[in-house]
């Protein structure tokens, strides 16, 4: 049987992995909309499926979760463009799903199903 | 946007914009400058791997726009409802909406493109039969577009008006030089009077053959079009004799690969004409007209008239426009030129009595030009691809329809698992849409080639008008594959809206036949429309049949034709019949050309031949012999018809019975009123059997009147001669052709060649040819969608009455009657089908008529024989299932 989503820890839900690709990708510097999809799709290996709108509205909703906000833009940028930034609870529920990740990856390996033996 | 964006990526940008327009408009306000940015830094990236990568990119921005659209509107539709009503219940299931919206992400497209490749082979069929008929419906609305609705280029182009003179063997389209400059001089309502001459020119090395047409003075301030670089011509030009040209947008992307520096650069312009020592020069590029100016007749360069056009009033070859004053009406405008041509008649007597004039604003006159060739043509094939795109989209129906109930269980389970039916629904329309989608981009890429070869076939931009894919077409292209899909989706999503689903989970298979009526429904919908299409294409075949072996009044086979150079004297007409007369190969050769300025002919009581459509005609006395046109009364003309001696004519069996009834006209004559004021008495001296010598193949007989070559003076007309060859023509083409070929360089004249009979009157069948072709693979098509449909329906019936047929078959029915109960079923729809079409058949078959020329009467022939040809691919269609019906064990049907 396979892991049932009632099991995971309760510290947050599991996070899509689009989401959690775009907290990572803001993580280390603050980006905008096409240099954010550039690094995810790269991420994900997903190129055929990411386009602007997907993008925009799950950018929207982080917004609204108060998981991301908008950056100032640096100096030289294309006045055009905006940048976001991960905010300090983005960080946490970035953090937590790692960690929940974490987990499951320890398990995989003390289970054998990572590594040598598979 | 900014001015460093370089117009391929303004243009793709656009493109974005219009897609966003499927955006709710507050949704779409609020998101559109981050997305277009987002797309354009991609467009920019994604743009320099190549045509593939772009394409790419354009189906995953459509895919992704699809995704959303469904929870943008939604999201829309809901908090406009909330904000109106302020009820804390809708406010409720605002937040169950966006959660629903949350979920129509990656999972539901993913869902739709797993479900899809689980049986890719029916999908793969609705992809190809949809995109064919998208890409054909998007091929003929780009040329309808083209014709009649794409605002034309031109500034204020209500005011445009073209005038052409009328008059015998004139369609009031061209004018010739003389009125011309009485127009210039006189008319006082039409500004900017400007002409055009059209002259062959090639270009560069490479002796790209283009249309070019030398314009004189005001001709840019009259069109008032905006170049896509540098300037047009302007007055000074043509005054100053400035080696300059205009280019239009095709030969920028062909020479110079739209590059703006080509503004400034010298290209090599080559001419023949009557202008004599004038070989090459060099011209300055000066601008680039936009993309569909090719106005006269399909120019590509413009070059200024330094040395005007001439004053002859014979020659009826300038294309004059001019703009209406502000306060000048048309009607205006068309009696201020009736005026002019009455003043004339009166104040240089008799020799400018046939000039008539003629008025039509600009639309109109590019609208007759392209209708001699696409006129009720477009209209008919835009129908019959609209119908093939009905039939591809009943066709996917029913495909879906078959998935929904093979679903079936899958869908009931997750309603009882508390999913919701709009989810579903979105669930179904989502693969429809992907289907439909995919469809359209692969219609969009089969549209581009179509564009090319109808524009091709039915001579489009010769008028000036070019059929292009632009964004109002892939707009349309879009639209149609997006009411396509939904369409497509509408019928399985019927069958989810119904409330009876629950039942099912507990008698697993038992509604398997449940689809079976729309299905049906369907199937006979195929059937009628096939039989609509192929009754369409049998009877153009048949017209087109009938266009290629009726009677021409001579024999085309072993024919070579060869047209000699405009500037040809007399002598080097004669001396060049004689040398392909020489020719080994050759049994005769024969001489005949246009005369120039014609005598006006009288009969004996006083009636003029003027006013009747009338081919005048001057040949040499082998003309008749070598054509084999057949003498009925009289003799032909010989060699003692020379110049001096009595003027005698031959007239065709129309235009004897027309101008002279029953009697015979030999014998009889003919009062000529030649140019030079000479009054003649002209004996007709023979009959001969008509001849179809027009280019347009669907024009009826036009009276001929013969005149021997060498009493009437000679002009710069064209001139051809007719070569009967012994065997085969082909060899002695090549010959001909070189003989041409010297007689231009010789003299720098212009001349077209030499060609068989028989390929230059294929040539004249291209539109017939095209649209036959056409209609003919969009029926069989029809008819292949059709029988796979029934194929489906009585293959689906025969599996799930397998238990019943074992039943029969246990119970002591024979192979034979349970082949005839299934062969019964899928014909039983087929003659439903047959019924139903039979009505719009001949609906259609009137439509079609109405078009051709042959088939007089009413006529059932080719609607019975589709009918006959559709009962044998039903029949074949409903074998299969037959035979695997017979084949069925009935133990084993019993135990399963």
């Amino acid at each position: 049987m396979s892991a049932d989503r009632r099991e995971i820890p309760p510290e947050g839900e599991p996070l899509r992995p689009l989401v959690f690709a775009i907290l990572l990708a803001l993580n280390e510097r603050d980006l905008h909309g096409y240099a954010i999809m550039t690094v995810v799709n790269e991420q994900l290996r997903r190129r055929a499926l990411l386009g602007p709108g997907t993008l925009y509205r799950t950018l929207k909703e982080l917004k609204e979760d108060g998981l991301i906000a908008h950056a100032p833009a640096p100096s030289d940028a294309d006045s055009r463009r905006h940048y976001y930034r991960i905010t300090t609870k983005g960080r946490r529920v970035a953090r937590a799903e790692a960690d929940r990740m974490a987990v499951w990856v320890d398990a995989a390996r003390a289970g054998r199903l990572l590594g040598d033996n598979r | 946007m900014t001015p460093d964006d370089e117009p391929a990526v303004r243009a793709a940008v656009r493109w974005y914009r219009l897609l966003l327009r499927f955006l709710p408009p507050a949704y779409r306000r609020a998101v559109s400058g981050e997305w277009c940015q987002v797309f354009r830094d991609e467009y920019a990236d994604v743009r320099r791997s190549g045509r593939v990568a772009v394409a790419l990119l354009g189906l995953r921005v459509v895919l992704d726009l699809i995704t959303i659209l469904p929870g943008a509107w939604w999201s829309v539709v809901r908090e406009s409802a909330g904000r109106r009503r302020r009820y804390s219940r809708l406010r409720q299931r605002r937040r169950g909406a966006r959660r629903w919206g949350a979920a129509l992400r990656f999972t539901d497209l993913r869902y739709a493109v797993r479900s899809l490749r689980r049986h890719p082979a029916p999908v793969l069929v609705s992809v190809l039969s949809l995109s064919l008929g998208i890409g054909a419906t998007t091929t003929m609305i780009s040329v309808v577009d083209a014709i009649d609705f794409r605002p034309l280029p031109y500034r204020d182009a209500d005011r445009l008006v073209t005038l052409g003179q009328t008059g015998p063997g004139l369609d009031g389209q061209l004018a010739s030089p003389g009125l011309f400059l009485d127009w210039q001089d006189r008319l006082r309502g039409v500004r900017s009077l400007a002409a055009a001459s059209p002259i062959a020119v090639s270009v560069g090395d490479d002796e790209m053959v283009l249309r070019a047409s030398r314009v004189s003075e005001e001709f840019f301030r009259a069109l008032d079009v905006a170049p896509v670089a540098g300037r047009v011509l302007v007055p000074d030009d043509v005054r100053s004799g400035s080696r300059v040209a205009l280019i239009s947008h095709h030969v920028w992307q062909a020479l110079f690969d739209a590059d703006p520096a080509a503004v400034g650069q010298t290209i090599t312009i080559s001419w023949a004409g009557e202008y004599r020592g004038v070989a090459a020069e060099s011209f300055t590029v000066v601008g680039v007209l936009p993309r569909g100016v090719r106005y006269p007749r399909g120019s590509d360069v413009w070059l200024p008239a330094w040395d005007g056009f001439g004053e002859a009033r014979d020659n009826a070859m300038l294309s004059v426009i001019g703009r209406l004053g502000s306060d000048g009406s048309l009607a205006a405008a068309r009696g201020e030129v009736a005026a002019v041509s009455d003043q004339l008649a009166i104040e240089k007597g008799e020799a400018y009595e046939g000039e008539a004039g003629q008025v039509n604003t600009f639309r109109d006159a590019i609208q007759l030009r392209a209708s001699e060739r696409a006129s009720s043509t477009r209209f008919l094939l835009l129908a019959v691809a609209a119908f093939v795109l009905v039939q591809a989209v009943i066709n996917a129906a029913a495909v879906f329809l078959v998935r929904a109930a093979r679903h079936e269980r899958d869908l009931v389970v997750r309603i009882a698992l508390g999913a919701r039916r709009s989810h579903l629904l979105t669930l179904m329309l989502t693969q429809s849409l992907l289907v439909s989608v995919a469809a359209g981009v692969c219609g969009v890429l089969l549209a581009g080639w179509g564009i090319e070869l109808a524009d091709a076939r039915l001579s489009v931009s010769a008028s000036g008008l070019a059929p292009v894919l632009d964004v109002r077409v892939l707009a349309a292209a879009l639209g149609l594959s997006l009411i396509s899909g939904l369409a497509v989706g509408a019928f399985p999503a019927l069958r989810v809206g119904r409330s009876d689903l629950h039942g099912d989970l507990r008698v697993p298979g038992t509604r398997a036949a449940g689809g079976g009526r729309l299905q049906r429904l369907l199937v006979i919908g195929q059937v009628a429309s096939a039989l609509v299409l192929l009754t369409g294409a049998a009877t153009l075949t048949r017209d087109f049949v009938g266009l290629v072996t009726r009677d021409l009044g001579f024999a085309p086979d072993r024919l070579v034709v060869a047209r000699l150079p405009v500037g040809a004297t007399h002598q080097d007409a004669v001396r060049a019949t004689e040398r392909v007369a020489s020719l080994p190969g050759v049994e005769s050769a024969a001489l005949a050309g246009q005369p120039g300025s014609a005598p006006l002919y009288q009969l004996e009581n006083g009636d003029s031949l003027r006013g009747v459509p009338l081919y005048r005609y001057r040949v040499n006395p082998d003309y008749f012999s070598t054509l084999g046109i057949p003498l009925l009364a009289g003799r032909t003309f010989t060699a003692s018809d020379r110049a001096g001696s009595t003027p005698v004519a031959i007239v065709s069996e129309t235009a004897a019975r027309t101008w002279w009834s029953d009697h015979s006209p030999v014998g009889r004559t003919l009062l000529a009123h030649n140019p030079d004021g000479r009054v003649e008495l002209v004996r007709i001296v023979g009959v001969t059997g008509d001849e179809r010598i027009s280019r347009d193949p669907e024009q009826g007989i036009i009276p001929i009147l013969y005149r021997p070559w060498v009493q009437l003076s000679h002009e710069r007309r064209r001139t051809e001669i007719f070569a009967r060859t012994a065997g085969e023509s082909g060899p002695l083409v090549p010959q001909a052709r070189t003989l041409v070929r010297e007689l231009r360089r010789g003299n720098g004249w212009q001349g077209d060649g030499a060609t068989t009979m028989t390929a230059m009157l294929g040539d004249r069948l291209d539109v017939q040819r095209f649209r036959t072709a056409a209609l003919t693979l969009f029926s069989i098509f029809g008819l292949l969608l059709a029988a796979m449909g029934i194929y489906g329906v009585v293959a689906s019936v025969v599996s799930q009455r397998t238990a019943e047929i074992g039943v029969r078959l246990a119970l002591g029915a024979r192979p034979a009657d349970v082949f005839a109960l299934v062969i019964r079923g899928g014909m039983g729809l087929a003659l439903v089908g047959l019924a139903v079409g039979g009505a719009g058949a001949f609906g259609v078959r009137r439509a079609v008529e109405s078009i051709v020329v042959s088939t007089p009467g009413l006529d059932i022939l080719p609607v019975i024989a589709a009918g006959v040809f559709l009962v044998a691919a039903v029949a074949a269609a409903c074998y299969w299932p037959a035979r695997r019906a017979v084949r069925i064990d009935p133990t084993t049907a019993l135990r399963d």
